[in-house]
């Protein structure tokens, strides 16, 4: 049986619904959670807006935005697995691909299980899945539930 | 919640094996029961119009081969101490994928367990088609594993 979820967040509601999944799951099976937050690197977040943001951020206060993202994002994993009576540890890193990182973490973290949202922050443009889920299931060895 | 009525398609591949195996350890959940699927695939014989047979007779031996197939995959499960009963539809001119997700929303199951194929092929056949047209097509949880990688994948029939 699973001893070890991952569970990444992008911070969104839809990612709510797979978080509270992987706690229920985790204390039903009696595994840990580890929850992981990605963030892309500086440059791309700059310029990854398809219209220029209206406040540009220094690398400085972009480090201090994006951790405050992280923690809100992964703090709403450590109370989930505190409400389900689960051990849980959180991760938060910066790739340009997030599900490159989700991939790597799994293997790394030596997780027998993915859950997560089948969208991300990149919402429902036209896709019935998204394209980040798409890739980690596709590269993923670890098999993954996919929570809508 | 959690997971108890589990949907598992079975059509004798290697990644259905894969999928299958990942459910029987869903299986051990107290109160969980398998529901083993066969979608019995006409699809492949339709584009055979000429093929100086009887399609009936071919899809009766599929139909036997699927209840076979279905009979030993319980047999095993049932030695590894799932609960699980078996279910045989026919495709129907439905893809394979649309008859999983309807056959899921009809038994009410909470989660469905199937296996894709690994890499292989271009990036849009990542997946094992039914694989992602079932994960497209329904809003219940759908585990999926991986079967073996980079091996040809037999289709029984």
């Amino acid at each position: 049986m699973y001893k070890h979820i991952l569970v990444p967040t992008d911070g969104t509601r839809l990612s709510d619904k797979a978080i509270r999944s992987a706690a229920e799951l985790a204390a039903v099976v009696g595994a840990k959670l580890t929850g992981l937050h990605v963030l892309p690197p500086y440059n791309l977040a700059i310029s990854g807006y398809e219209i220029a943001p209206v406040v540009v951020f220094s690398p400085a206060e972009y480090r201090k935005v994006s951790a405050k993202t992280a923690k809100a994002a992964l703090d709403k994993i450590e109370i989930a697995a505190r409400a389900a009576g689960v051990s849980c540890t959180t991760l938060s890193v910066t790739d340009e691909h997030p599900w490159e990182a989700i991939v790597r973490s799994a293997r790394d973290r030596k997780c027998d299980l993915i859950v997560m949202a089948s969208h991300g922050r990149r919402g429902l443009s036209g896709l019935l899945i998204g394209s980040e889920t798409t890739k980690v299931l596709t590269r993923s060895k670890v098999p993954v539930l996919v929570v809508r | 919640m959690s997971y108890k009525r589990i949907l598992v398609p079975i059509d004798g591949s290697a990644t259905s094996k894969a999928g299958l195996k990942e459910a029987l350890k869903l299986a051990r959940i107290p109160g969980a029961r398998l529901r083993l699927l066969h979608v019995v695939d006409e699809s492949p014989l339709l584009s055979l119009p000429e093929a100086g047979y009887s399609i009936d007779t071919v899809i009766e031996d599929l139909k036997r081969s699927g209840k076979a197939l279905l009979a030993s995959v319980a047999k095993s499960a049932t030695a590894q101490g799932a609960k699980c009963e078996t279910a045989m539809v026919e495709s129907m001119g439905m893809r394979v994928a649309d008859q999983i997700t309807s056959d899921a929303k009809r038994w009410r199951a909470d989660l469905i367990v199937i296996g894709t194929h690994g890499r292989r092929g271009v990036q849009r056949l990542l997946m094992g088609s039914d694989a992602e047209l079932v994960v497209r097509n329904t809003t219940i949880p759908v585990l999926l594993v991986h079967g073996t990688q980079r091996k040809t994948v037999k289709r029984k029939r």
